[in-house]
């Protein structure tokens, strides 16, 4: 997979595009103790997500998960954020590339820039007002209200420089003359998650009426009207005259899955879930007696049961679903409204009103892709997204470079995250072993000062910026110095680069300082940078407190400065009383066994071990059969018609080649215990089922799924019955003979029913690959697919559209109406309604094929579960952490999932899943131990009366009753909400940072004088 | 366990209203588990009682302490200290604590604060439910182990009455029939023959009937 | 009755409210000065005694500000807050100082502007209502 050991000397990757792809792959790159460079050509990092006001299926927002990330990979020391920057040129190989990149002026100079929005409000030019989201090409633009970097930009093309800008700007900011910038970089590999870009329906305005009606509105654009940050405040009106929309109207497939010029030939995947979120949070939030319909060809909601919340939203949440092919869409003078005609399922003529129209786009390549892709020396696949492979989806045809995201085509949030990580997992594989991280080790001792009083200082940070005319400093500073325990009052400026924390540091030496309150900034965007200054200077990070006089403070009580100064004066005296109390929060190292578990050998756990052996310890793959390669040995060819044998047996070469993978066939995991770091995984080996415990630090569960076994059609009682897999193994055979002639395929068997709600995902190309390959062996071969919905992603509808050509007939039933089959004698009878001819046809078919789902392999994935303290989701599967943003975590620490343990998945996404999990665990891997400084909930076993409510309260099953009778909670696993201590009847629990006592001297603080 | 509950503040504020100075004192036993009466309900009912008092314009002065349990007289001895600078102790304790302080301090008035319910298992975080009422006599082997004296309504002995229906009591819906639940088990255990044998009236005198009880173990009681 | 400028705690949720308060700031809107944020790792460390003592010390009102339902960081904190304080609200009527003056709010971190709104709301509402009522009765007691 590599270049020998003695080239990969490089510790540093260049990912270009900051959106949340890039985001995923710098930050575990990061984590995983490398350098990166993250390249975004926009002024601020994001990309797409903060665009989309919720996400489905959760319909959460995402951007709490995002911005912390976010923060993280700006902030991170070892990610180096990089804005408005593009790469130029790209030289050398893998493990050592030259790459020279170009900084564009951004005009703002952004440490010193606070995003107050004063140049914003002072620009003269009428187009400057920013509306965050829909108005992204304002002048100075912040991109969204939790932009990463914290500060505005200037666009050149728009700027008169009329200088007002400059003379608001309180920090002097604003340098007007900023040159762009070039740089070298020397990386050993390039991660491209450059994106892709909303198709824009301009070429088809005469249809769609984008552009004309202000009432039709792309997917979008409807997000930001529904958002709280969006151009209405969230109010929900139409841009016409402002009314409240009663009828909506989305329009799937607009500019997707057409031959029509402008268009894209292709499925963009995820349009029908977006415009399906976006009817039910609009009937949810703003609208209950919304009349919302989806417009659509084939419902496609492909992803992990996806298929659960479209039946929810057609049966429970009454958005209604209209089949059918829409043609254009009108404006009606007299009503002010639009109307949409459409070709429905029978094939004739219908119209509807509707107050509003969203076109459910798609995404195609960014403009600049070819451009690009000519740059870093790869080739583009169709309609210029990166090319890519189905056993190597993330890498591009340069070796050294690969791909995630949506630069590699549509793609969902959980899709471009488990391929970010996969990009990261291969990124660094070229580059040298990676360091152990120990950060604790460059640091000073911890001084201690127990039995020592109190001795704090006040640093006001950045006071200029602060005040902003509106809080009196001296007011502040001389109340401050009366405190108790206050020893020193200073001001420092941040803005002025590092030499703010030195003059910190210095202070806390010279004035013996033990405690530190900071006042000016957020402790959200501002807390991290001051504990590490506090803890270069020897004092443990949990003593310090932050008195957030900006954000909460001088910036909302811009119209009352006196008010705002007393406030002031009461934030700082809270932030002075809670820090009297502090006390050290010990850093607690683990030592961390680099070792690696990947459960099950299939695609996914081979891609896993081979992403993981060489990048941290050893790897044992177990497998419960005897031979490697799982459910793959069963495909013959992929969709595009190549083998799959000749490959999936290279990757069992590489996999038994690899020295540092030891095989573990016919063998079966028993147990498992321990935590992150130093598992214990007990096995039965061999054909004498000998046991054995291994010890290890990271487990990758891949153990895959198997196959429904069909009751339904006269399966196993008729010969010319036959699934999906057994067809293809008819056509590999060469052997199908008059087998072949005619052929009925029927589709959804054993899925999408009571049963089984989920969607099998992969059966729809399955039967388009086998049909297609039927004809041709047996060109005049009649082939029937009786379908409900054809679910063909990306470019697989270009097979789809292949087939049809081809004249395969595709023939949808209804789940009400479903194909009968009956047999007399030897003559088997398949009997089904054409919707178009509104008429039954009869077919006597000489093969007749079920494709049938990958179900849970419910026994073994509950086992599983069990030894792994897992949980199951809907159809068995195994839950991740997050279906959205930790796609293959799951929620136990230090175990990762990958394939169709987690959800029917083809080979490209089996392969993708087990280099991404591969990925996530080299974040923890890499960490020769472990340092967990964050605040952990701590048991006073003397006053603990057992009771077991943390036991039953703690949202990750964290406390236990240990062997002496009170509760234990393991400070390795604990991530500190508080929720048992909130819950402990004997206040036996405290969460350091938050004890009952310091939160009291705060409240007392806070309001002081008040009574 | 004994689990208890807050009484009303009303009835609260009424039996403290003619004091000045009180200690609450809590238990770290059966009223800490069942969220009655352990260390932060102490906080909250004294926190409770302050503002009460002080919007009333007579503020009450609340100190807080907890004991490890209330029902010996050695931890109730810890109180000894500080016990003679207060009007009353108001114990958050059920009735065996009160009473335990109450003894040991006789000239100070003990008043409770919660209502001790009943002896019962939690049947998960915030529910608890009775299962033994303290009869002296256990017949749990014979009923599938489930009391017909706790969880029957009419404590019957050779259930289920005429007022079962569809595995509900009478009195409520809400109420499993205890005799629907043993036979259900004894089914479950193959011991549908331990149902058919008749009962013979209790003798009540083991329970409260025969007075106040108490057990004395003459190897410990020296 | 009408210059009573009410003081109202609001204990944030560090993944949400506060950080929604912070967008707040950053969007330069405005909310009543009386308003004063405590910081929390999550709604769910938000105890009963948290807000009783705010209003012991004082405050007119107490808001606790969390994530959106379904939201929560850490599973359902912000639903455990939501049920502590209708148990807070009880005792607060029982105890004649009125449940009304405790609200749990839901916020994202991105809702800048709800969160001006919610906290300008809720500090109108308490001054309707009128001071915390032991503060009469500490001046009475006085």
């Amino acid at each position: 997979m590599n270049q020998e050991n003695s080239q990969r000397t490089s510790n540093s990757v260049l990912v270009l595009g900051g959106g949340i792809a890039g985001i995923k792959a710098s930050y575990d790159l990061a984590e995983a103790g490398r350098q990166v460079y993250l390249l975004e050509k926009k002024p601020a990092l994001g990309g797409f997500l903060p665009l989309l006001d919720r996400q489905f299926p959760t319909n959460d927002c995402n951007i709490c998960y995002l911005s912390p990330d976010a923060d993280k990979a700006g902030g991170a020391r070892t990610v180096q954020a990089m804005p408005l920057t593009k790469l130029v040129s790209l030289e050398g190989q893998a493990g050592d590339f030259n790459a020279k990149v170009l900084t564009s002026p951004r005009f703002i100079n952004v440490d010193r820039c606070n995003a107050c929005g004063a140049c914003l409000a002072a620009c003269p030019q009428g187009a400057i007002s920013f509306t965050p989201g829909l108005d992204t090409n304002s002048p100075t633009c912040l991109r969204y209200p939790q932009a990463t970097p914290q500060a505005f930009a200037i666009d050149m093309s728009k700027c008169d420089r009329c200088g007002e800008c400059i003379k608001v700007c309180a920090p002097e900011a604003i340098d007007l003359d900023q040159k762009e910038v070039e740089q070298s970089l020397e990386v050993g590999s390039v991660v491209l998650a450059s994106g892709g870009e909303l198709w824009d329906p301009a070429p088809m305005e005469e249809w769609y009426g984008h552009g004309r009606f202000p009432d039709v509105l792309t997917s979008l654009e409807f997000e930001q009207l529904m958002s709280a940050a969006g151009p209405t405040g969230g109010k929900f009106q139409r841009p016409s005259d402002g009314r409240h929309p009663k009828r909506i109207g989305w329009i799937q497939c607009a500019g997707s899955r057409t031959t029509k010029e402008g268009g894209n030939s292709y499925c963009s995947s995820i349009c029908c879930m977006i415009s399906m979120k976006e009817a039910i949070w609009a009937m949810e939030h703003f609208e209950k007696d919304l009349e919302a319909t989806v417009f659509f060809m084939d419902m496609r909601p492909m992803g992990k049961d996806y298929e659960l919340y479209y039946q929810r939203a057609k049966n429970e949440l009454g958005v209604n679903f209209v089949r059918c092919r829409p043609h254009t869409v009108d404006y009606k003078e007299e009503t002010g409204d639009l109307r949409m005609s459409y070709v429905d399922d029978h094939g004739s003529l219908g119209e509807v009103d509707l107050d509003l129209v969203v076109l459910g786009v798609g995404f195609c390549a960014a403009s600049d892709a070819q451009e690009q892709a000519a740059v870093l020396g790869i080739e583009l696949g169709s309609h210029h997204f990166v090319k890519a492979d189905e056993l190597a989806p993330v890498s591009t045809t340069r070796p050294g470079v690969y791909a995630c995201g949506m630069a590699l085509g549509p793609q969902d949030i959980p899709g471009s995250l488990t391929q970010a990580s996969a990009a990261g997992c291969m990124a660094s594989a070229d580059l040298a072993a990676p360091r152990a991280l120990r950060r604790e080790d460059d640091l000073p001792k911890e001084k201690d000062f127990s039995g020592q009083d109190p001795r704090i200082g006040v640093f006001f940070v950045d006071w200029g910026r602060v005040v902003q005319e509106v809080v009196d400093s001296k007011t502040v500073e001389e109340a401050t110095a009366k405190l108790d325990g206050v020893v020193h009052v200073e001001r420092l400026e941040l803005s002025y680069g590092q030499d703010g924390l030195a003059a910190l540091e210095k202070a806390i030496g010279e004035h013996k300082i033990n405690r530190v309150v900071v006042a000016g900034y957020s402790p959200r965007t501002h807390g991290r940078i001051f504990a590490e200054a506090i803890r270069k200077a020897g004092l443990n990070r949990a003593y310090l407190e932050m008195a957030n006089i900006r954000e909460q403070d001088a910036l909302v009580h811009h119209d009352d400065p006196k008010a705002a100064t007393d406030k002031a004066v009461t934030l700082v005296r809270t932030a002075v009383a809670g820090v009297r109390q502090a006390k050290p929060t010990p850093s607690l190292t683990l030592p961390f066994n680099p070792d690696a578990v990947v459960v099950g050998g299939g695609v996914a756990g081979m891609s896993a071990a081979l992403g993981l052996a060489g990048q941290g310890g050893k790897v044992y793959l177990v497998e419960r059969s005897r031979e490697l390669g799982g459910l793959a040995n069963q495909l013959a060819r992929t969709l595009d018609g190549r083998p799959v044998a000749p490959e999936l047996a290279e990757l069992v070469e590489k996999v038994k080649a690899n020295p540092n993978i030891e095989i573990l066939t016919d063998t079966l995991v028993v147990d498992h215990k321990g935590q992150v770091g130093s598992f214990i995984t007990g096995v039965q080996t061999g054909p004498g089922m000998f046991y054995r415990q291994i010890n290890h630090g990271v487990t990758i569960l891949a153990t895959g799924a198997r196959r429904y076994e069909p009751t339904e059609y006269l399966y196993g009682q008729d010969p010319k019955v036959m699934t999906q897999l057994e067809m293809e193994k008819l056509l590999a055979s060469g052997e199908g003979g008059d087998a072949l002639d005619t052929v009925v395929m029927i589709q959804c068997v054993g899925s999408r029913n009571d049963d089984n709600p989920t969607c099998g995902r992969i059966c729809c190309r399955s039967a388009v690959k086998n049909a297609l390959w039927i004809k041709e062996q047996k060109p005049d071969a009649q082939v029937f697919v009786l379908y409900r919905d054809m679910r063909m992603p990306f470019t697989s509808e270009d097979a789809y559209r292949q087939a049809r050509e081809e004249g395969v007939l595709f023939v949808r039933y209804s789940p009400d109406a479903p194909p009968r089959v009956s047999k007399d004698g030897d003559t088997m009878e398949v009997i089904f309604k054409d919707h178009i001819l509104d008429r039954e046809l009869s077919v006597e078919p000489s093969a007749l094929v079920l494709s049938v789902p990958q179900i849970a392999a419910d026994e073994d994935t509950e086992e599983l579960c069990e030894i792994f303290r897992l949980q199951q989701g809907p159809g068995g599967f195994l839950l991740e952490d997050h279906p959205k943003v930790k796609p293959v975590d799951t929620p136990a620490p230090g175990v990762f999932a990958a394939g169709s343990v987690l959800a029917p998945a083809s080979l490209a996404e089996a392969r993708t899943q087990g280099l991404a999990a591969a990925g996530r665990a080299l974040t923890m891997v890499s960490q020769m131990s472990l340092v967990l400084d964050t605040p952990v909930a701590k048991v006073n076993g003397d006053r603990c009366a057992a009771c077991l409510i943390c036991v039953r309260t703690c949202p990750y099953g964290i406390p236990y009753i240990n062997a002496d009778g009170y509760s234990e909670i393991d400070p390795a696993q604990c991530l500190g909400c508080g929720v048992c201590a909130a819950e402990c009847p004997a206040q036996a629990i405290q969460l350091p940072g938050y004890e009952d006592d310091r939160m009291l001297s705060r409240t007392e603080a806070l309001l002081e004088g008040v009574l | 366990m004994i689990t208890a509950e807050r009484k009303p503040m009303e009835e609260i504020f009424r039996s403290v209203e003619p004091f000045g100075k009180i200690l609450l004192v809590g238990c770290n036993e059966c009223v800490t588990v069942c969220h009655a009466g352990g260390r932060k309900e102490v906080a909250m009912l004294a926190s409770a009682l302050r503002m009460g008092r002080l919007k009333q314009g007579a503020p009450l002065t609340v100190d807080e302490m907890t004991l490890e349990r209330q029902c010996d007289p050695e931890y109730a001895e810890e109180l000894a200290l500080v016990v003679d600078q207060y009007d009353a102790v108001c114990s958050m304790a059920c009735g065996c604590g009160v009473q335990t302080v109450a003894e040991r301090y006789q000239g100070l008035p003990v008043m409770p604060m919660v209502n001790t319910a009943f002896m019962g298992s939690s049947e998960k975080n915030g529910v608890w439910a009775e299962r033994c009422a303290g009869c002296g006599n256990c017949v749990l082997g014979m009923t599938g182990g489930i009391c017909p004296i706790a969880r029957c309504s009419k404590r019957i002995f050779n259930g289920p009455c005429g007022g079962s229906s569809k595995g509900k009591c009478e009195i409520s819906p809400d109420v499993d029939c205890a005799w629907q639940l043993i036979w259900d088990r004894l089914k479950q255990l193959g011991q549908t023959e331990l149902y058919s044998q008749i009962m013979a009236p209790k003798d009540w005198r083991s329970a409260r009937d025969g007075g106040p009880r108490r057990i004395v173990r003459e190897d410990m009681a020296i | 009755m009408s210059d009573f400028e009410p003081v109202v705690v609001v204990f944030a949720c560090d993944y949400c409210a506060y950080t929604a308060a912070d967008v707040a700031g950053r969007m330069n809107l405005s909310y009543p000065t009386g308003v004063r944020i405590l910081r929390v790792p999550c709604t769910g460390k938000v105890e009963p005694l948290y807000i009783m003592q705010a209003l012991q010390k004082g405050a007119d009102g107490v808001m606790v500000a969390g994530c959106l339902v379904g939201d929560c960081h850490f599973k359902n904190g912000n639903l455990r807050a939501a049920a502590r304080v209708k148990r807070v609200q009880t005792m607060l009527d029982d105890i004649g100082i009125g449940g009304e003056r405790v609200a749990m709010v839901n916020v994202s971190a991105g809702q800048g502007a709800k969160f001006a709104e919610i906290a300008t709301e809720f500090s109108k509402k308490i001054g309707e209502m009128g001071p915390n009522p032991i503060k009469q009765g500490a001046k009475a007691a006085a």
